[in-house]
């Protein structure tokens, strides 16, 4: 985007009094490649293309997105926003200056010293252990999705101008296995991703995480019904984050503390969750899945400590919501596209490691569950309700892995979790997911250690315990 | 975008059977928090998708630019994609002067006319009404969307159809509080038309839904009777829709394989596709141009066929149902609209019908927590205990966990309190026989 065009069209918006003017321009590449059923089933590319305006005046807020870049239709919808407002120009758009920072996460090897083919036949690698695993797999789906983003965004904010440009690039890879017995049906899955090239591929053991992922759908189709009723919980590490993400993760998020509509709203300094309990939202962890170079209003993103042994110490903070929190960015802003407004979203979620051993945590409990990966889950931000669903779950019997059940929904609280997190291990890794909220679906990566929770409310077909 | 000169592009580059979609959509939304206007948001948007046939291979691509200068590109990856698409019939890029479709009247006019200010207002107003309503609502968000989109699909073969659609989605989250008990509630509507929308009713509902969820208590966990919401029943519907996709039946993964013709469901439930009518999830074409037509999919119990684009219904030997839905770069059958067929009784007689049960208005984890493949469900819910007959307390933490086949074999009665919901699925409450309810103990 020429920065003479971005000036006018900020100039257009803050003509009728906004203190706040942003031109975000979005141009990202989408590519897939998917063996399904036995076949190369898809090979598509999408371009993904446009702008939005945003403009604030106090604490309104009105924005405008289009797929049409030319300048004609980006200052006529930028004074269309403007509209909104009766006061006078308060500011102008000067100079933009442009504001960088190191990219951490650039990728080494560009999409294009990868060719389709070559893609084909990684894939095809983990497809093939997926079949060999057991005859009882009926289809197995493997996947290489990757994106290669460039964002403009030219803010005028608080009397400064500015451009900032970031470029990111994720790449994942995803192996689903499905088993099938007399007409009952089980999931296995690997789903790793970073924001990475293509040696991403040659970080990871696909084939490995195929061949595990088929065996845990097999492996489940033997498993019994997960009991129900109220229960010790051990949950795994990686993707076990997405305990907190929801719990906790989502009300600490300026959208919800801004608008009063949190339990944690107003505890700052406070303690919300046992001693062992330190939890961080670090979006500049170098090629993390959620990590940006900056966030999507041009704040550069930040390490952000959210609970310290047990004690609230910050929120996600973005600029609107920070007007009624009074706070400052925290480099939290995020959105999918142009097509969406731009709020408070998570970026690499994660509970610190502690001291305990993932052993010690097993053998410390006469009976419960232990939950090694899940599928996802949601929360209601205002009551703090949250649900996740285990994906592979074993009953723990007198401190060791008794056997494997079906998946459990597990539900609660999340302010009457933290509290119980009562064992936390040494074992902290993240994983890739993707989170859906107001501003749409982004990359956030969760992740903690293996730690238990005293007691949890689980809800499976089996018997009640 | 010049249409023209992108069909001689790619009949340049040696596509042989050519189709393009474009879709132009525009919106304009309005968010109250408490009384204050806080943000309002305006779009219009365009986007296209081309598929076409290179050595009988079929490739795609997708875009959000629409303008000429994207036509190189656009030409140039579909055949990168077509040199790994599956093979498809020419054929399929179908003459649309063969076909005759029925009218879908779900644009209007007037409600495209409707003044900005309008929105706002209704905003303002349900903003306002629910503040005033009850002490114990803090907070209130309101957020009144128009929504327009318009979908052209034009090919190599003479096909040229358009299809037009808006609405207005009002939505209203709450906050309530009471001592230290915190409660959220939301209703939503879909209209037509913001003429004679009922804002106090809508107003009174939000409220109601709302307050009487406090005071929350536990009920012991085990099997129990169920009476399912509206919502509850179209998330779970939603789920099963996919079982009739003729290629999930190819593939071995459909829930309804083998059950055709057979007694697979209750005989209280009658389930019907119905895209031709006036509802905003109308039309009528699908994704390959063929008219879609209303259709009974469950007729008293029994699954009576499955759905198919016209790949699926030439390798079975019948007509496309008019289903093919654009899925990444393939077209494969789909469901968009259904209505399940309400039965006689008011909710208060579904109460009085089960006598002790649950009433569950509320499904939380449906993204995770039902296997599309099993039919298996394990996810978080809230609503109240009914003992004789009556609403008795609200429950706000349980799961319930059940199987959608064998607990829609299980429906032992449906009401008359259908609602349009959300999930492109119209549905009364149901009453399961039993399900199986988790809860923490007190």
């Amino acid at each position: 985007m020429n920065s003479e065009i971005a000036k006018k069209v900020l100039d257009a918006g803050l003509a009728t009094g906004a203190d706040f003017a942003e031109l975000y321009v979005q141009n990202k590449t989408q590519r897939a490649v998917d063996l399904n059923y036995k076949r190369v089933d898809n090979v598509a590319t999408q371009l993904i293309y446009g702008a939005g305006v945003r403009l604030m005046c106090g604490l309104q807020q009105v924005y405008g997105y289009t797929s049409d870049l030319s300048e004609s239709s980006l200052v006529a919808l930028a004074e269309k926003l403007a509209a909104s407002f009766d006061g006078k120009r308060k500011l102008n758009a000067g100079e933009l200056k442009e504001v960088k920072n190191p990219d951490k996460h650039a990728p080494a090897k560009e999409a294009d010293t990868m060719t389709t083919e070559e893609r084909i036949e990684y894939l095809k690698r983990g497809e093939k252990v997926i079949y060999e695993t057991s005859p009882l797999i009926v289809n197995a789906r493997c996947s290489m999705n990757e994106t290669d983003e460039y964002v403009e965004i030219f803010t005028v904010k608080e009397g400064v101008s500015r451009t900032v440009r970031d470029r990111r690039v994720h790449t994942r890879v995803t192996a689903t296995a499905i088993a099938s017995r007399d007409g009952a049906f089980e999931v296995g899955m690997f789903s790793p991703g970073l924001s990475k090239g293509v040696e991403f591929l040659s970080d990871i053991d696909y084939v490995k995480g195929a061949k595990e992922a088929a065996e845990d759908a097999v492996a489940l189709l033997d498993a019994p019904e997960c009991p129900s009723g109220v229960m010790p919980v051990i949950i795994g590490n990686k993707f076990g984050g997405v305990l907190f993400h929801e719990a906790c993760g989502h009300p600490l998020e300026g959208t919800a503390i801004s608008h009063n509509s949190s339990p944690f709203a107003g505890k700052l300094g406070q303690k919300i969750a046992s001693d062992i309990v330190t939890a961080i939202d670090d979006g500049t962890l170098d090629h993390g899945w959620g990590s940006e170079n900056f966030d999507d209003e041009g704040e550069p993103s930040t390490r952000n400590v959210l609970i310290e042994n047990g004690v609230l110490k910050s929120y996600m903070v973005d600029t609107f919501d920070g007007r009624r929190m009074n706070m400052k960015s925290t480099g939290a802003c995020r959105r999918e596209s142009y097509k969406y407004m731009p709020t408070t979203r998570m970026t690499n979620t994660y509970i610190a490691s502690g001291k305990s051993t993932p052993e010690e945590i097993i053998k410390a409990t006469k009976y419960g569950l232990y939950c090694v990966s899940f599928n996802g889950g949601s929360v209601d931000p205002t009551t703090d309700k949250f649900n996740f669903t285990s994906a592979k779950t074993y009953v723990v019997k007198d401190g060791k892995l008794d056997h494997l059940v079906k998946q459990a929904c597990l539900v609660g609280f999340g302010y009457e979790i933290l509290p119980k997190i009562d064992m936390v291990g040494n074992d902290a890794e993240l994983s890739a997911g993707m989170c859906g909220a107001a501003s749409g679906s982004v990359c956030a990566a969760v992740g903690q250690p293996t730690l238990r929770v005293a007691e949890m409310t689980v809800g499976g077909k089996g018997e009640t315990v | 975008m010049n249409i023209e000169k992108l069909f001689k592009a790619a009949k340049a580059a040696g596509i042989e059977q050519f189709e393009t979609r474009i879709q132009t959509e525009s919106e304009m939304s309005v968010s109250m928090f408490n009384n204050e206007l806080e943000n309002l948001t305006v779009a219009d948007n365009g986007s296209m998708k081309v598929r076409g046939l290179v050595d009988g291979k079929c490739g795609v691509f997708a875009s959000d630019r629409v303008d000429d200068e994207v036509i190189d590109m656009a030409v140039s990856a579909l055949k990168d994609s077509a040199k790994y698409g599956n093979p498809l019939d020419p054929d399929f890029f179908i003459n649309g002067n063969e076909y005759k479709y029925e009218k879908v009247d779900n644009f209007s006019e007037s409600l495209k006319n409707t003044p900005a200010s309008t929105f706002v207002d209704i905003a303002k107003q349900i903003s306002a009404k629910t503040l005033a309503g009850d002490k114990r609502i803090e907070l209130v968000n309101v957020t009144v969307r128009y929504s327009y989109g318009a979908l052209q699909i034009v090919n190599s073969n003479g096909l040229d159809v358009k299809g037009e659609t808006n609405y207005v989605m009002v939505m209203a989250q709450v906050k309530a509080v009471s001592g230290e008990e915190i409660q959220s509630g939301m209703n939503y509507d879909i209209l037509k038309t913001v003429d004679g929308f009922d804002v106090d009713a809508f107003v009174s509902k939000l409220i109601d839904d709302t307050v009487k969820q406090f005071g929350g208590e536990t009920v012991k966990s085990g099997k129990y009777k169920v009476v399912y919401s509206p919502d509850c029943v179209a998330v779970l519907f939603a789920t099963l829709q996919s079982g009739f996709s003729a290629f999930a039946v190819e593939q071995n993964v459909s829930l309804l394989k083998g059950k055709i013709g057979t007694k697979a469901f209750s005989e209280l439930l009658t389930l019907e596709e119905t895209p031709i009518g006036d509802e905003v999830f109308c039309g009528a074409f699908d994704d390959e141009g063929v008219p879609c037509k209303n259709k009974t999919l469950i007729d008293k119990g029994v699954p009576t066929g499955y759905v198919y684009d016209l790949d699926t219904a030439k390798r079975a030997g019948v007509k496309s149902t008019g289903n093919g839905r654009l899925s990444g770069g393939n077209v494969r059958p789909a469901i968009t609209f259904t209505t399940v067929k309400a039965g006689d009784k008011t909710q208060d007689e579904l109460f009085k019908f089960v006598g002790d049960g649950i009433y569950i208005t509320d499904l939380g984890g449906v993204a995770t927590g039902i296997n599309g493949q099993s039919g298996n469900y394990s996810l978080q819910a809230s609503g109240y205990e009914i003992k004789g007959g009556k609403l008795v307390k609200p429950v706000s933490l349980m799961t319930v966990a059940g199987n959608i086949m064998t607990d829609f074999a299980d429906i032992t009665a449906v009401g008359n309190d259908e609602k349009l919901t959300y999930y492109g699925v119209k549905t009364p409450s149901v009453v399961i026989g039993s399900l199986s309810i988790s809860c923490k103990q007190d």
